[in-house]
């Protein structure tokens, strides 16, 4: 399954808004094996909002809390500055964000 | 009647000039003497607009006397501060001859939900793109101080009244100015809910902006400040400088080069939080 997150904007702020993404993609990924989350064409992330969105997944899917693997694909270097910092507050790997 | 008297410099400096008091024991009509005002900048609007609100909503009538000059009355107007009152509520406002907006990121906007911030965001960014090379190169900056700032005042700062802010960008050099505003509890009594021996608010202030120091309790937050810090530091920018003040706390940080220079010091009391950041653009 594909979640494409231009499809809700190509820059994001809040807190909330990342949480209600985290639920719509997992509420979507029924029955997925596999996610990729696509950053194509999102310009700006805050790291409140990459902190409960991608910060949250990937703590989830590192606990195994969740039944698909997840990938990240096209994060721009905006973005990703502010993603790996998140994953390295988490202390996660950002070895999601490479495989982009 | 309680009459507000701006002078020329009132509205313009860092923003704080002219006693706009939030007292209970006004009289029922309050008018604000603006005709003055030589310049009006971001944080100085958001003063104006939360005075005018807070006492309409305590029951009283505020009246305004609009600038007299028409280059600030004319920058005033484009920032919004005319939606603020009733149309009979101002004197001596005459529709500006040439509108202009090249200045105006932001007019002032209230903000009581997260959604709210949200729906900024891409106009915003929009605005910021649309100009010069030198600007754009601060979106990214730009986005991270108002997405983190204004979370922070609707979420820690929630109020009746809710949360301002208005943005602005002003030439020779180059500078976007922001401000955020709330008049909700104040950081130095929100850290204090986890740090209650941190009772010196300049000193309360200067540790809410280290990393993971949050009044939530919880250890996934207290990043805010430190990532708007950080990415003015990755921006592009020539130089940067927030001052935060709340409660009897004032802390003013500079960003020049990679040097990161914080002061603080004590101030007389001011309910909730007032917040300016200005990021100067390196070249035209």
């Amino acid at each position: 399954m594909v979640f494409r997150l231009s499809d809700h904007g190509t820059a994001f702020s809040t807190r909330s808004l990342g949480a209600k993404l985290l639920d719509e993609l997992v509420e979507g990924a029924h029955g997925a094996d596999h996610v990729e989350v696509d950053f194509r064409d999102v310009r700006l992330v805050s790291y409140s909002f990459a902190d409960e969105f991608i910060g949250a997944l990937m703590e989830r899917s590192n606990a195994q809390d969740l039944p698909f693997s997840t990938r990240l694909a096209n994060v721009g270097a905006d973005p990703a500055r502010v993603i790996e910092r998140s994953l390295a507050n988490r202390r996660l790997d950002d070895n999601v964000l490479s495989q982009a | 009647m309680h009459t507000v008297h701006l002078n020329r410099s009132s509205g313009g400096g860092d923003g704080w000039g002219g006693e706009l008091l939030l007292r209970e024991d006004y009289p029922d009509e309050v008018h604000i003497d603006a005709a003055a005002l030589g310049k009006v900048v971001p944080l100085f609007l958001l003063r104006l607009a939360t005075f005018i609100h807070w006492h309409a909503t305590q029951g009283r009538t505020v009246t305004l006397t609009w600038p007299r000059d028409p280059i600030v009355g004319a920058h005033a107007e484009r920032m919004g501060l005319r939606a603020w009152l009733p149309t009979d509520a101002i004197v001596g406002f005459q529709m500006p001859a040439h509108q202009g907006s090249d200045d105006v990121v932001l007019p002032i906007t209230q903000l009581r939900e997260p959604t709210e911030i949200d729906s900024l965001a891409d106009p915003l960014l929009n605005v910021i793109t649309a100009h010069t090379r030198a600007v754009a190169a601060l979106a990214a900056a730009f986005h991270m101080a108002v997405s983190e700032l204004c979370g922070n005042a609707v979420e820690h700062g929630a109020n009746p009244t809710g949360a301002f802010i208005a943005a602005q960008l002003t030439e020779g050099p180059r500078r976007l100015s922001l401000a955020v505003a709330d008049l909700g509890m104040g950081i130095p009594e929100h850290v204090r809910q986890q740090y209650p021996e941190w009772d010196h608010d300049p000193h309360a202030i200067a540790n809410a902006t280290q990393e993971r120091v949050s009044g939530t309790g919880r250890s996934d937050r207290g990043f805010g400040f430190s990532e708007i810090l950080r990415e003015a530091l990755a921006s592009a920018m020539n130089a940067a400088e927030i001052n935060i003040r709340s409660c009897r706390g004032h802390l003013c940080i500079n960003i020049a080069g990679e040097r990161v220079v914080p002061q603080g010091w004590e101030t007389a009391y001011k309910r909730g939080s007032w917040i300016s950041y200005e990021l100067t653009a390196a070249g035209p």
